[in-house]
């Protein structure tokens, strides 16, 4: 027998009413000024208009260490941690492309089935990668490193790397203390890495079609010991990259401008929203409700939702999501609670063992940050929308039926007007600043740099 | 980052106190059931209310029943969907149990959601609250 509290019900039509959106001040909703915003739409500017530091990284004790960072910053940039010689990191998070690309879907070595996401930013986030299947930044490191579609490369070859190349040894020392010898190559051949692990048979050996790859069959010919010295040495220079990139953030815009302006009472601050900002800022907070999953400083919940995009058009793309994200962490040894971690509690580690994987969480995404997207182009987990314009009429239409779980049923189509839709990118568009580059990395934004 | 500004709405059903909607949610919040028996269902935020979007623990006392399967859950009715966690459940006492691992990731109107087997079979007590940005 289900409780019924209707009288609570009632009463609760109060609390809702509380937090509807503000009543629009004229007949276009837009507010003349700022002046005209209600108290809760100055509150949330205030209280998101600032940039947020870091996450702590508790699991990796190298996070804020600059010599780690200087060391990950290297490797980033670094060529030869891929297959062909070609790739690093930066080829899909290109400071020349927001840190992204701006293809529509990420292309390594071969071509992969979602959009690669912006770095800047990234030690924001509680989760990584679209579905979350990595719990940190370090952790999320060493599969483009070694997946076959992206660099192709091996944890063996980035142990070596570390070691051998004369301006990285210095760094790696200080990092592991006094440095190992992988030379002979019996034991430690040039190229190696684990075969993947399964969340079904997360204790499985290789199978047959697995050590058909040479990299594969030469990790699986090695002695325990001297897999987990490769380990303990790859992982440092995941925590190291973890660690640069943990330094990378998009610079502050003009609606940061606007929110320390208010809370300054400083008028030239307050300036810098424009009319047609400010009527994307009251959008953004009201009728469009934006803020249910883009809020806070960082302008996203770190969470997961299903917007419905994937429908019978592309149903043969169709990528599960949050759930298969949750199976992976679980058995990933490279995880928060596993033996490279540098704080397995469960203290540190609660969000692996309360993540779900329910019915309601399948073709569920990550929500990615708002703050610096315009330089980001394009946007959504699969690259669909070319422009701002495009994800704003989305929204707008809510087009397609999802044929991948459902959409969330808060999502109804706003049925925004040509004005709207404008301010709206407006209001976006002041969520950027200058583009972050690769010397600005080495500078402080904001004071968060502590290199 | 966001301390919600939760609402004891359950405890103000039984108090009937109208005008407390939108005050913090430290107080304790009651349960009953539609037999209208004495028995009853507390749900306390031991950390003071429910933050959003960061996990928090609640804990939920039983009166004059001796409850057994115990779940404890929580969704958003109007969004169709529930929390992106699954809590653990720990039963601290035969009427005293703890759910761990909560999460109310989008401001919005919660249900949490206790279900239990008693001598009258199986009942569930829903506690609603309100969660928003803390602008304080």
């Amino acid at each position: 027998m289900r409780t019924a509290f209707v009288l609570i019900w009632v009463l609760c039509i109060g609390a809702v009413q509380q937090h509807a959106p503000a009543p629009l001040s004229g007949p276009s909703g837009a507010p003349a000024s700022y002046r005209d915003l209600t108290e809760r739409e100055l509150a949330l500017a205030k209280a998101f208009g600032k940039l947020p530091s870091a996450l702590p990284s508790p699991t990796n004790s190298l996070a804020d260490s600059p010599v780690a960072a200087r060391l990950g910053e290297r490797l980033f940039f670094d060529p030869r941690l891929s297959a062909n010689g070609n790739l690093s990191c930066a080829s899909c998070h290109d400071p020349e492309h927001g840190w992204a690309d701006g293809r529509q879907l990420a292309l390594g070595i071969a071509q992969l089935d979602v959009h690669s996401p912006s770095v800047l930013g990234s030690g924001w986030n509680f989760w990584q990668f679209w579905d979350g299947r990595a719990d940190s930044l370090w952790t999320q490191a060493i599969e483009p490193i070694e997946s076959p579609l992206e660099l192709g490369g091996s944890r063996m070859e980035l142990a070596r790397l570390v070691l051998f190349a004369p301006e990285l040894r210095g760094d790696m020392r200080t990092l592991f203390g006094e440095l190992p010898d992988l030379s002979d190559e019996a034991r430690f051949p040039r190229r190696a890495r684990p075969w993947p692990v399964s969340p079904e048979e997360p204790f499985r050996g290789p199978t047959k079609e697995e050590l058909l790859d040479p990299a594969v069959a030469a990790w699986a010919s090695m002695a325990k010991e001297d897999q987990a010295l490769v380990n303990r040495l790859a992982v440092v220079a995941t925590k190291s990259i973890a660690a640069f990139e943990r330094t990378l953030f998009p610079q502050p815009g003009s609606f940061d401008r606007f929110a320390k302006g208010l809370t300054d009472g400083d008028e030239e601050g307050i300036a810098a929203l424009g009319a047609d900002e400010l009527y994307g800022w009251r959008l953004f907070a009201g009728k469009a409700n934006c803020i249910s999953c883009h809020f806070g400083p960082s302008f996203s919940d770190g969470r997961f939702h299903n917007l419905g995009l994937q429908t019978n058009d592309d149903a043969a793309l169709a990528i599960e999501g949050r759930p298969s994200g949750v199976r992976r962490l679980r058995v990933d040894p490279w995880n928060g609670r596993g033996a490279f971690s540098d704080d397995t509690s469960w203290e540190a580690n609660g969000k692996i063992l309360y993540a779900a994987t329910g019915e309601h969480l399948v073709g569920a995404f990550k929500t990615p940050s708002l703050r610096g997207v315009v330089h980001t182009a394009p946007y959504g987990h699969d690259g669909r929308f070319a422009s701002l314009a495009e994800v704003v009429n989305f929204y707008s239409d809510l087009p397609g039926e999802s044929t991948v779980g459902h959409r969330e049923e808060t999502l109804q189509p706003l049925g925004l007007s040509p004005q709207e839709r404008k301010a709206l990118v407006a209001f976006l568009g002041s969520l950027s600043g200058p583009a972050t580059t690769r010397a600005d990395a080495e500078e402080p934004i904001d004071g968060h740099l502590k290199r | 980052m966001n301390q919600a500004r939760a609402v004891p709405v359950g405890l103000l059903g039984f108090a009937g106190l109208a005008l407390l909607v939108g005050s913090s949610c430290s107080m304790p919040s009651l349960g009953g059931t539609d037999s209208g028996r004495a028995s009853a269902v507390r749900l306390e935020y031991p950390d003071g209310g429910a933050p959003l979007n960061q996990h928090f623990t609640i804990e939920v006392f039983f009166q004059g029943i001796a409850p057994v399967d115990v779940a404890i859950d929580a969704d958003m009715p109007a969004h169709g969907h529930g929390m992106l966690t699954q809590p653990a459940v720990e039963a601290v006492g035969p009427l005293h149990y703890r759910a761990h691992g909560m999460l109310f990731h989008m401001p919005g109107d919660w249900v949490t959601t206790i279900q239990y087997k008693s001598d009258q079979g199986p009942e569930v007590v829903d506690f609603p609250v309100t969660i928003d940005f803390d602008l304080e």
